[in-house]
């Protein structure tokens, strides 16, 4: 296959030099490019062998499984000669080179951390299926991916040497040049790489210059104090930023071909180096005022981008500051501080309509998995990749079954079984597989939660803005399904009624639609209004057992109108938890007299429980205004 | 390889052939004694192209996309019953040697990108790839209907092969790679669920179906059917000449695309229409582009005009818009026009 030519790349030049110093020094520990789709992240990558041709690019699949990366037992001379040999994987043919994965943020948590570890410790060692075996994998790391899709944990990030963020260019005369050059290189390909043939040539005698400078390169002590403070100033975590800073450094000045490390290295490698790396200790309130105005992901990448320049520590990347915390929190936290949007709602007059609440700001997430709760849910875990019970899902790696065998893995079990071929009795088959052999697969696969928010319509609800402030609650968890592809569904209780505005579903979209016209008014059937939502749940969790369950209550708890049943909403809220399914009680009640009835219902009913007031980031304020 | 090489490369018996020997030895046989078989067999017949009656903006995308493979397939949004998979199907008789490959939603990985043959090791002790539907599709259409209810990692994966146009395939100790280039063509009814927005972008034109309102085009919806449904065969007779055309225009436009002309002007006016909207990245640009080319030489011109370039707009940019999750909404028609009148004056006044 033709590449498109690497010179005929326009624009992206940070990223340009991220893999070009790469090449030239690759402790630096591997380039990580986030971007907007159609930015040319693969196209380059792929494109880099040209000027660099010693190092080959290899790409790895999203759906590799991890003894394809390691490399395992042979299966056929192990048959035929019952010796045990040991085929390369992908990392040992990878050594030296260059390993690539698109959309890496897709890629599962046990590969990821199996290829960081081989990238940064330069070699890999197996124990498994009989073999032992230790081998050299000196690659250069380099992932792409959509934010759009998902963001990677910090430890992750900080794990690449560099990181560069992609946007399109907005210049026009730019993107005229990048249609022509595509258009001209999908009609004629040979004719349009032989154009650029001298400009790669050019660009290839510069790097093996560099490379034969490298041991020359002298480092003064200014410059390695320079390195420091700029990492001290930044609050990078860890040392791997100095580092990949200085090294970076290092190769910049070999590939201009001189042989001392200036000021002017460090500031090109500098936003490289940092970007993902910054972590913002003392200026969270401006960090809300930017992200007010954008209250969007993709536009806060623009803006992060902007802020790419050397002195400015204002990075408001929101992984970042949450380095500290615990490992599994982290990821979900990513969000937390997701801004409240402008939306204008239209004017409605009849009955009672409340708008969004301006002043609302969500400051927790209730729908973070419970960490405690998780062992009991089946299929469960938070709401990313996942092990999977059933045979749905990515397969990853193979182990040996406990108790009742699902899901056959062929080619482990061939592996295991196949050095004692020759031992043992066939009775005329081409294989003889002991039960001992047997292996079963181990597939992940991202589950999000089914959420149902059980919206309380009714009259006590229009009092003093609560439906309003509601309204912006559901609003905001919302946003968060829709990042983390949850399912969710609309219910609303009033008069005398349970009303399923939406069906649990993926388009959050419409969810958020609906929810506008939400009319409030009437008495307050809240027991109904359990019971029909545990119904709902109940014949989705049968037709598909692995969904994650979740019900978000919106509500005061007092109850207008009595349940025939005894018990009530106890009764139903109860009910609901013993099913397993996850109750979110978030109490609407506001002002001075508090009855307190929805608190004592999750309390009863041991659900879980939040005020209104503590999902706002401002609460004092919030209630100070009211 | 070109895609018409890889056309040329399977003119070979298809698969409609084999239906319709089987159903004559049937008839044959036991036309008496049979007559739900024969029905049956009767409703695995094609309805052909040409005889669909209106959704004249699904046809020109997806004939659009057989004239150029290289715009990136066809997203085609709306309810059910819009004739979307009769339309899409009755494709593979307008060019020789054309599948249409469907991805069921229900696919597991290994029979998507292919997997370790079973049988063969178990018999041979050996390995051997055995290919999977990312294979068939090479040089075909893939179909993928519901796309939007489609298992996130088989998703995935179509990212990855899209994208690059080769399955790799690192699992179950098989190492193996082979060419995947295919027509990527996906429906959703956008109720059901939003598609995801990476898999979004490489869909080179989206388009919204609507049944077809006009009375009298739905009698004939009917009618048409009715027959087809009564005697496939003579039905796919009395359309024989309709479809040849279709063929030979597809034929005869893709022969005249390397040398349409286009006007230097027009490449900003593209560019500006992307920045005047905002789009995600280049693809839009360059996917109007091409879809601009593609226009002319359907429409048989020599040089790509403004007309064009609106028609291409219309096709590519709806669901390119920068979307935050809640300002989701296309880009209506009307809207489009405007943009990209617009634009058009501003680069006529400079030039």
């Amino acid at each position: 296959m033709v590449k498109f030519p690497y010179t005929a790349i326009i624009g992206q030049e940070q990223a340009k030099t991220a893999l070009l110093l790469n090449c030239i020094m690759p402790q630096i520990g591997g380039v990580l490019l986030a971007g907007e789709k159609g930015t040319g992240k693969s196209t380059l990558v792929r494109s880099l062998s040209q000027v660099c041709p010693e190092r080959k690019v290899i790409t790895i699949p999203l759906s590799v499984t991890e003894d394809m990366l390691l490399g395992s037992l042979n299966v056929e001379t192990a048959i035929s000669q019952g010796a045990i040999e040991y085929d390369a994987g992908l990392l040992a043919k990878a050594d030296g080179h260059i390993l690539y994965i698109d959309e890496i943020n897709l890629l599962s948590d046990s590969v990821i951390n199996l290829l960081l570890d081989s990238a940064s410790s330069g070699k890999c060692t197996i124990e498994r299926e009989g073999v032992s075996h230790s081998f050299a994998c000196r690659i250069i790391l380099v992932g792409s991916m959509n934010p759009e899709e998902g963001t990677l944990r910090p430890q992750i990030l900080d794990r690449f040497g560099f990181y560069i963020e992609l946007k399109a260019s907005k210049n026009k005369r730019e993107r005229v040049e990048i249609m022509k050059n595509r258009l001209a290189y999908e009609t004629d390909k040979n004719r349009f790489v032989n154009m650029f043939a001298d400009q790669n040539k050019d660009i290839e005698k510069k790097i093996s210059t560099a490379l034969s400078k490298l041991s020359k390169i002298k480092i003064t002590e200014e410059v390695l104090t320079i390195v420091a403070e700029i990492c001290h100033k930044a609050f990078v975590a860890g040392h791997r930023a100095d580092l990949a800073l200085l090294l970076g450094a290092i190769a910049n000045a070999a590939l201009d071909s001189r042989t001392l490390v200036s000021r002017f290295d460090i500031a090109t490698v500098e936003p490289l180096a940092l970007a993902h790396r910054i972590r913002n200790i003392n200026a969270p309130e401006e960090n809300q005022e930017e992200e007010t105005e954008e209250n969007d992901n993709t536009k806060d990448d623009e803006q992060q981008e902007e802020n790419n320049e050397p002195q400015n520590n204002e990075q408001p990347q929101n992984e970042q500051k949450n380095d500290e915390l615990k490992e599994q929190n982290e990821e979900e936290n990513d969000n937390d501080n997701e801004n409240q949007p402008q939306i204008e709602a239209p004017v409605d007059a009849n009955d009672e309509m409340f708008d969004f609440d301006d002043s609302f700001v969500l400051n927790k997430d209730p729908l973070k998995p419970a960490f405690d709760k998780i062992k009991c849910i089946k299929g469960s875990g938070k709401r990313n990749k996942t092990i999977s019970e059933t045979k749905r899902g990515r397969y990853v790696k193979a182990r040996i079954p406990a108790g009742k065998l699902i899901d056959f893995a062929f080619d482990a079990t061939l592996r295991t079984a196949a050095p004692y071929q020759l031992l043992r009795e066939k009775n005329g088959l081409a294989l003889s597989i002991h039960s001992d052999d047997i292996r079963e697969k181990i597939r992940e696969r991202r589950i999000g939660n089914t959420v149902l928010f059980l919206v309380d319509a009714s009259g006590s609800m229009g009092i003093r803005q609560r439906m309003g402030e509601a309204k912006t609650a559901v609003l905001e968890m919302l946003k968060q399904s829709y990042i983390k592809r949850d399912c969710v569904g609309l219910m609303t209780f009033r008069h005398n009624e349970t009303e399923t505005i939406l069906p649990p579903t993926r388009s959050v979209n419409q969810a958020q639609k609906l929810l506008k016209n939400i009319k409030t008014g009437g008495r307050t059937p809240l027991s109904n209004g359990l019971k029909d939502a545990h119904l709902l749940m109940q014949s989705l969790h049968r037709k598909n057992n692995e969904i994650m369950p979740v019900i978000v209550l919106f509500t005061d708890g007092r109850e207008t109108i009595q349940n025939t049943q005894a018990e009530g909403a106890i009764h139903f809220a109860k009910q609901i938890c013993n099913d397993e399914i996850r109750l979110i009680v978030i109490d609407t009640e506001a002002g001075f007299i508090r009855l307190g009835k929805a608190k004592s219902l999750a309390l009863q009913s041991k659900a879980e429980y939040y005020t209104i007031d503590e999902l706002k980031e401002k609460s004092m304020s919030g209630i100070m205004t009211n | 390889m070109s895609w018409k090489e890889i056309w040329k490369k399977k003119r070979s018996p298809k698969l409609s052939h084999k239906y319709s020997k089987l159903l004559n030895s049937v008839t044959e046989k036991h036309a008496q004694q049979n007559k739900f078989l024969i029905l049956y067999l009767n409703k695995m017949k094609k309805y052909p192209f040409a005889a669909v009656v209106g959704q004249e903006k699904m046809k020109k995308a997806l004939l659009l996309n057989l004239i150029n493979p290289k715009i990136g397939g066809v997203l085609i949004k709306g309810e059910k019953g819009t004739a979307k998979s009769t339309i899409v199907r009755g494709l593979a008789d307008l060019v020789s040697g054309l599948k249409v490959v469907e991805l069921p939603l229900g696919a597991t990985e290994d029979k998507v990108v292919g997997t370790l043959d079973i049988e063969h090791a178990i018999k041979k002790g050996e390995k051997r790839f055995e290919p999977g539907i990312l294979s068939k599709a090479h040089g075909n259409i893939l179909y993928v209907d519901e796309i939007n209810l489609l298992d996130d990692n088989i998703v995935d994966i179509l990212l990855d092969v899209a994208a690059m146009g080769v399955n790799t395939v690192e699992r179950e100790g098989i190492s193996h790679s082979h060419p995947s280039q295919f027509i990527l063509i996906g429906t959703m009814n956008p109720e059901e669920g939003d598609l995801r927005p990476q898999l979004l972008d490489r869909f080179g034109l989206t388009i919204d179906v609507v049944g077809e309102s006009d009375v009298a085009n739905r009698v004939e919806v009917i009618k048409r059917r009715l027959a087809f449904e009564q005697t496939p065969d003579e039905f796919a007779k009395d359309f024989s000449a309709q479809q040849l055309e279709l063929s030979n225009t597809i034929i005869s436009a893709q022969d005249k695309l390397s040398n349409i002309l286009f006007p230097e002007y027009l490449y900003e006016c593209i560019a500006s229409i992307s920045c005047a909207i905002g789009v995600d990245g280049h693809r839009a640009d360059i996917t109007m582009l091409k879809t601009a080319l593609t226009i002319a030489a359907f429409y048989n011109c020599v040089e790509v005009t403004e007309e064009h370039i609106y028609e291409a707009a219309e096709l590519v940019l709806p669901h390119r818009l920068l979307r935050t999750p809640f300002s989701g909404k296309d880009l209506t028609a009307e809207e489009i026009r405007k943009v990209v009148e617009k634009e058009l004056l501003k680069v006529e006044v400079n030039s």
